[in-house]
């Protein structure tokens, strides 16, 4: 919680940016392995505990090449994100060749016990739509119960991969948003 | 602007309340074009630069007539209306049309991100759309549609404004926006 000096004058801006982290750093390129695909949130040691949440939004394209290949969606938690949690393993037959996939994708992370044996809910919502809006696809997929060690330093991070890089499909990720909830 | 004293403890209600501006002005109607269904946010000059983040909310419904007929979702962006995209386009081909005299709540969730600031500069606008059918019996996979980039000139006058229209007006359809709330996150 903020506390402001005397005669402080708050503006929006700082006010928001007490709660929401927002990162345009520009990501892109064709992964054939889990690749980390926005900032690399942090959620330093002792900052978490039972009944904190966060909620990671990216904003992002998919551009499919000349071949059809799969897309793994992937969030990356823990001490340098390194525990995988898979949001789809998207087939190749999901995205048509050379059509753009707009998405978000929306990723919770719930920790319901905390300490150096912590428990954590990690769940994402991947959605896309083809332009010019001829396909809606949703996924959302996680995992409760998990180890989160909220003495440690945790980071928060989605991952993409294509299966292959036949064709050169491109990931672009434009801008990812950190809410502290609770 | 708002100015805290001296001392004065600021907890996330405070916070958000003053960094999250809520109009309640109820859109209701039958467009058959591309019409303004939420209050035009905006965006002063100078007031966006590289980097700068905002999230529009809106909350609505679709009473579906005695016939189904689609129903456009966009965004409009920019100093006039000329700029504008589709979130989503209902009855098209691999999204569902909205059932006849059904009703869909759905919400319309958009992100415009700034990438480079100036005359020239550069954004991102990307909408989604969750609807579902009252009482809850179909479950209606999340529309997502932008552009990305596109011309976004921070020197002057822009507004984020939500639009909608149905393919017809047969049955009398009625979409109803309650809401709109507008934050900027950075």
């Amino acid at each position: 919680m903020t506390q402001y000096v005397s005669g402080q004058i708050i503006s929006d801006q700082v006010i928001n940016s007490g709660n929401n982290q927002v990162d345009s750093t520009i990501y892109t390129g064709t992964p054939v392995a889990l690749t980390q695909f926005c900032n690399l949130w942090d959620i330093g040691p002792g900052i978490a505990s039972a009944g904190s949440a966060w909620r990671l939004t990216i904003l992002g394209k998919s551009l499919m090449g000349g071949t059809q290949v799969g897309e793994y969606w992937y969030i990356g938690y823990g001490p340098n994100a390194a525990t995988q949690v898979e949001i789809v393993q998207s087939s190749a037959v999901n995205h048509p060749i050379n059509q753009t996939w707009i998405f978000t994708v929306v990723i919770h992370l719930i920790v319901t016990s905390g300490g150096a044996g912590g428990r954590a809910t990690v769940v994402g919502t991947m959605a896309a739509g083809e332009n010019p809006n001829a396909t809606a696809l949703t996924w959302t997929n996680g995992q409760s119960n998990l180890a989160f060690n909220t003495t440690a330093d945790n980071k928060l991070c989605l991952l993409l991969t294509y299966t292959a890089a036949t064709g050169t499909p491109l990931f672009t990720t434009y801008c990812s948003v950190f809410d502290r909830m609770s | 602007m708002t100015g805290y004293n001296a001392q004065q403890i600021i907890n996330d209600f405070n916070l958000n309340a003053n960094g999250a501006q809520v109009d309640n002005t109820q859109y209701s109607g039958t467009p058959t074009t591309s019409t303004k269904f939420s209050n035009a946010w905006d965006i002063g000059p100078g007031v966006s630069a590289a980097n700068s983040c905002w999230r529009l909310t809106v909350i609505g419904q679709t009473v579906m007539g005695t016939s189904s007929l689609g129903q456009t979702w966009s965004l409009v962006f920019g100093p006039t209306i000329t700029s504008s995209i589709n979130i989503c386009v209902s009855g098209t081909t691999n999204y569902p049309a909205q059932p006849a005299s059904s009703t869909w709540i759905w919400t319309a969730t958009a992100f415009l991100v700034v990438l480079t600031g100036g005359a020239a500069g550069t954004c991102i606008v990307i909408g989604r759309v969750d609807a579902g059918q009252v009482p809850n019996n179909s479950s209606i996979d999340a529309a997502v549609g932008g552009v990305a980039p596109a011309a976004w000139n921070t020197t002057t006058d822009n507004t984020l404004t939500f639009f909608t229209n149905m393919s017809g007006s047969t049955g009398t359809p009625v979409i109803t926006t309650f809401c709109s709330s507008f934050e900027r996150l950075s």
